[in-house]
């Protein structure tokens, strides 16, 4: 009788197990789901960005379009925490305040002034994400392109490398450019990098480049007010963060002076500047989504290389051109990537 | 049904059958769920796995050739351009607009057959034409002499970017070929494409490697690209490189924890590169490893089963034999018991049956009591008629002259008197009680002083008391009128009964009392006597008809025992209620209680 009490049991036993497997066998029912499923990034992700705005917003645009074509979707695994001062960096400090406050995993910071100020105010654990950064290495915001050794990485968009590139272009715009001035503050260890690449590119196209060494505002200004019309053919708008800020002083001049004017972004542009050649901020905000996910994914920013622009573009201001009463080589504006009519 | 039924007979007749018969099907159920689901289950999924692993590898490789041929092409494209000028300046143009129709392009030169460089334009610097360099000891230079169109190793700029050289010699304005144009082209598009891969989970990783094994691409972690890693030693690297052959699936263990999977293709053309997707193996087979585990539990319980089925088949089938050794003993226990069953009905059936005639015997008993009650009641009037006749020709002559009666004569007549008037008492209570029980005993209830009632009964039997040597007290509590709703006459043959039976039953000398008291809601009455009292045993028939105590009878000789009888309707009647208190010897209390108010009066 115990044998058989024994025997039940057991019986009842592998009938229950069996029905636990078979439940769970149900389960294999979306085998090809199981195998095939597309992974999704299911922690939510907090992106700080810091921006002044005008054209930098395209370097967010364009990260904020290759974040979600990698499946980084606005709203549902990652959030953007916008800070645009709007071309007003004595509030960047406030924004920048703000934004810690609100605990991002990362910040994508736009621009040398804006990456600046983001280094100075938040702590070396937060990892920072540069873009429209000239010279990130002179700026001392990474040891070495291909391994940063700090909390900062991110993309270069090489105004300073392109220097020489830009004359180039310059010259082929306006052949008839050989007389050509440019301002640049001295104690700028960028703007003196952008000039040593300059000068080797004007001797090679036999390009008479004068120079300006002004330290602020007014002795740039006694600069300009120092040209005389016939003086010179054009302006070269070296990228020095003084001289950039008080670009309306130096397209004034252009006008007056009715002279072409050659810089290295497209936000120079909407002030009034004749040509620019440089990187696409859009391009390189897409370019710089890698850096973004990989950070996300888990590395730390110290061995993610620097990004280099894939695409540099040269935008025409016809519009001002025109204006002034100038005539520009048609090719490049045929090639150009972007007309102002 | 019939077959089934067939069936069933065979198999109870041979258990030891039956219990082969279930080890062939659990064996078959065994090898049939093996070969036709499980097996084939895992191979599909596997297969499926790995052409998946391989279909994205193989896309992938597909993707970076032709990218790698398209810029090849761009560039032959260029140098058939290139052929139709000797203009440097034109030439030099043409380069500047290629390269911005190109944008991976970052940097292209034309050399002569003696290395000497022509022209270089770069999309990051400007070069001095009268200072161009002579490449004619560049691998470079030398491969794409040698080879005509060369695809170099990758290398890096001064700002971290890889890239890789391609050459290809063209033709000048004579049929040699007199001129090589080498190019640096970036290694972005190559990331992208493969930063693009579809992987289908975040842990499966992507990576290039060159001809020499250098990590060329690896979107997960470039770094790695940029410090010249060599994944040779890499498992299955080599063999994708070297061999240039292409690995569909290798299990490799990276650490004691974890095995990975690796899949290569190996590119076609010059170029040697492989492309390789590896992953965990937990995650790329995890429905593999699924139906892996629950195969192995199904067969493991199924072999025991059939283990324990091969093991007990003799225990078995005497647990069969007990079971039907067992039905037929419970079915031997139905019969006996529906038998049972069957008796208990019969004797359920005479119970009712007796239960049936009782009813009607209790019925024709109950119409013999009022064809008595109404005989009692005939009779009765029928006697007390002429009685009272007597009573008063009795009377008279008791009321006639005196001298006409001798005093014997007169104490004849006055006995006679006597026993008269106790028959007809008599009568009466047997007149009330035959009322009563044919439920005509009328009451006229109307709203009375019941102080006044009591007061005038203690009058009519204080002489009597005195007589006897009692003595009767009256006991109010208040000066209060109780006045009650009560039929007067009825209400006066219980307080006679009850001062009657307390005089009748106490000897000289004792006491009888009757107390009234009103409470919130009655009024109580209390007839307490020190009398012969009423025997223990004997008590519960108190209030029955007819009812006389032991002690009563040598008492008294006289009285019907229909007294409280008719007492207890009475006080009923009156929504009242009536209960008593004695000891033999010692004395008895009757206690009634009636309402105050008259409504159960009225309902009733």
């Amino acid at each position: 009788m115990k044998k058989t009490l024994l025997f039940l049991i057991l019986l009842a036993a592998i009938v229950i197990i069996s029905t636990i497997i078979f439940r769970n066998g149900i389960k294999l029912k979306g085998l090809s789901d199981l195998v095939s499923s597309k992974s999704s990034h299911s922690k939510k992700y907090a992106i700080g960005v810091v921006l002044t705005g005008g054209a930098y917003q395209q370097a967010f645009d364009g990260l904020r379009y290759q974040l979600a074509k990698e499946g980084y979707n606005e709203g549902e695994n990652v959030s953007f925490i916008i800070r645009d001062v709007r071309g007003d960096t004595s509030k960047l400090p406030e924004a920048i305040q703000s934004l810690l406050g609100e605990n991002p995993d990362l910040i994508y910071a736009i621009s040398t002034p804006v990456t600046s100020e983001v280094k100075k105010l938040a702590s070396s654990d937060i990892p920072i994400v540069f873009n429209a950064v000239g010279d990130p290495l002179g700026a001392g915001f990474i040891k070495s392109y291909s391994r940063t050794e700090t909390n900062l990485t991110g993309c270069s968009n090489l105004s300073a490398e392109l220097s020489g590139k830009r004359l180039e272009i310059f010259k082929e715009a306006f052949p008839g450019i050989d007389r050509v001035v440019t301002f640049y503050n001295p104690e700028n260890s960028f703007s003196t990098l952008s000039i040593q690449n300059l000068r080797p590119a004007a001797m090679a196209l036999g390009i008479n480049l004068r120079e300006f060494e002004v330290k602020n505002t007014d002795e740039l200004r006694d600069a300009l007010a120092a040209l005389k019309t016939g003086e010179y053919d054009g302006i070269y708008v070296v990228p020095d963060a003084m001289v950039v800020s008080n670009i309306d002083l130096v397209i004034q001049k252009s006008l007056e002076l009715n002279i072409p004017s050659m810089a290295h972004e497209q936000t120079l542009m909407e002030q009034g500047v004749s040509l620019a050649y440089g990187a696409n901020f859009y391009d390189l905000g897409s370019q710089c989504a890698s850096t973004v996910i990989s950070i996300l994914s888990g590395q730390k920013p110290d061995n993610i290389p620097v990004i280099t622009p894939s695409k540099l573009d040269i935008i025409v201001n016809l519009k001002q051109i025109k204006e002034s009463g100038r005539e520009i080589d048609s090719a490049i504006t045929t090639e150009a990537d972007k007309v102002i009519f | 049904m019939k077959i089934v039924q067939k069936i069933k007979i065979f198999f109870k007749k041979r258990p030891a059958l039956l219990i082969q018969v279930v080890i062939i099907i659990v064996s078959f159920i065994l090898i049939f769920s093996y070969y036709s689901f499980f097996q084939p289950s895992m191979a599909s999924v596997k297969e499926n796995i790995v052409s998946q692993r391989r279909s994205l590898v193989d896309a992938s490789r597909a993707e970076l050739e032709a990218s790698v041929e398209n810029n090849i092409d761009s560039l032959s494209t260029l140098s058939d351009k290139l052929i139709l000028t000797e203009n440097e300046l034109e030439k030099k143009k043409m380069v500047e607009k290629f390269m911005r129709e190109n944008s991976l392009f970052m940097e292209i030169s034309v050399a002569d057959l003696s290395g000497q460089e022509k022209i270089r334009v770069s999309k990051f610097s400007v070069f001095d034409s009268q200072s161009l360099p002579n490449v004619s000891e560049t691998q470079g230079f030398q491969g794409t002499l040698k080879d005509k169109t060369y695809l170099g190793r990758i290398e890096m700029t001064k700002k971290a970017t890889p890239y890789f050289e391609i050459g290809i010699s063209f033709k000048g304005a004579g049929d040699d070929e007199s001129e090589v144009l080498l190019a640096q082209l970036s290694l972005q598009e190559i990331w992208n494409i493969l930063s693009n891969s579809r992987l289908t989970n975040p842990r499966q990783k992507m990576f290039l490697v060159d001809s020499e094994g250098f990590l060329i691409g690896n979107p997960s972690d470039n770094s790695l690209v940029l410090k010249r890693e060599n994944m040779l030693s890499y498992p299955g690297v080599r063999r994708v490189i070297k061999d240039k052959t292409d690995l569909n699936y290798l299990e490799y263990r990276r650490d004691a924890k974890e095995t990975r999977i690796i899949s290569g293709a190996v590119f076609n053309g010059g170029l040697g590169w492989g492309v390789f997707l590896d992953e965990p193996r937990k995650q790329a087979l995890l429905a593999y490893d699924k139906i892996k585990k629950v195969s192995l539990i199904f067969i493991i319980l199924t072999s025991s089963l059939l283990i324990l089925l091969i093991a007990n088949a003799r225990e078995l089938r005497l647990i069969f034999s007990d079971l039907n050794q067992g039905k037929e003993n419970l079915d031997a226990e139905v019969k006996k018991r529906t038998e049972q069953l069957a008796e208990l009905d019969k004797t359920t059936k005479l119970l009712v049956g007796r239960d049936l005639e009782l009813l009607e015997a209790n019925r024709k008993l109950q119409e013999m009591d009022t064809i008595k009650s109404e005989f009692v009641s005939v009779a009765a009037h029928q006697l007390r008629t002429p009685l009272t006749g007597i009573k008063w020709s009795y009377l008279a002559l008791l009321e006639s002259d005196p001298g006409s009666l001798t005093a014997d004569q007169q104490k004849i007549i006055e006995d006679g008197l006597k026993a008269i008037n106790h028959t007809i008492e008599l009568i009466n209570d047997l007149l009330n009680v035959a009322h009563i029980e044919e439920g005509k005993y009328g009451f006229n209830f109307s709203k009375k002083s019941i102080t006044e009632l009591i007061e005038n009964t203690y009058k009519r039997y204080l002489p009597i008391a005195k007589e006897k040597g009692i003595n009767l007290k009256l006991e109010f509590d208040s000066n209060e009128l109780h006045e009650l709703m009560i039929d007067s006459d009825k209400m006066s043959i219980v307080f006679d009964n009850l001062i009657d039976n307390a005089v009748k039953y106490t000897s000289p000398g004792g006491e009888v009392a009757l107390s009234v008291r009103g409470k919130d809601g009655s009024v109580e009455f209390k007839v307490r006597d020190t009398g012969i009292g009423v025997p223990e045993d004997q008590k519960h028939r108190l209030f029955s008809k007819f009812f006389r105590a032991d002690n009563a009878l040598l008492f008294q000789t006289s009285g019907s025992g229909l007294g409280l009888y008719m007492v207890k309707n009475i006080i009923d009647r009156h929504c009242g209620t009536i209960s008593f208190e004695s000891e033999e010897n010692k004395g008895t209390a009757v206690s009634f209680s009636l309402p105050k108010t008259a409504a159960c009066i009225i309902d009733k």
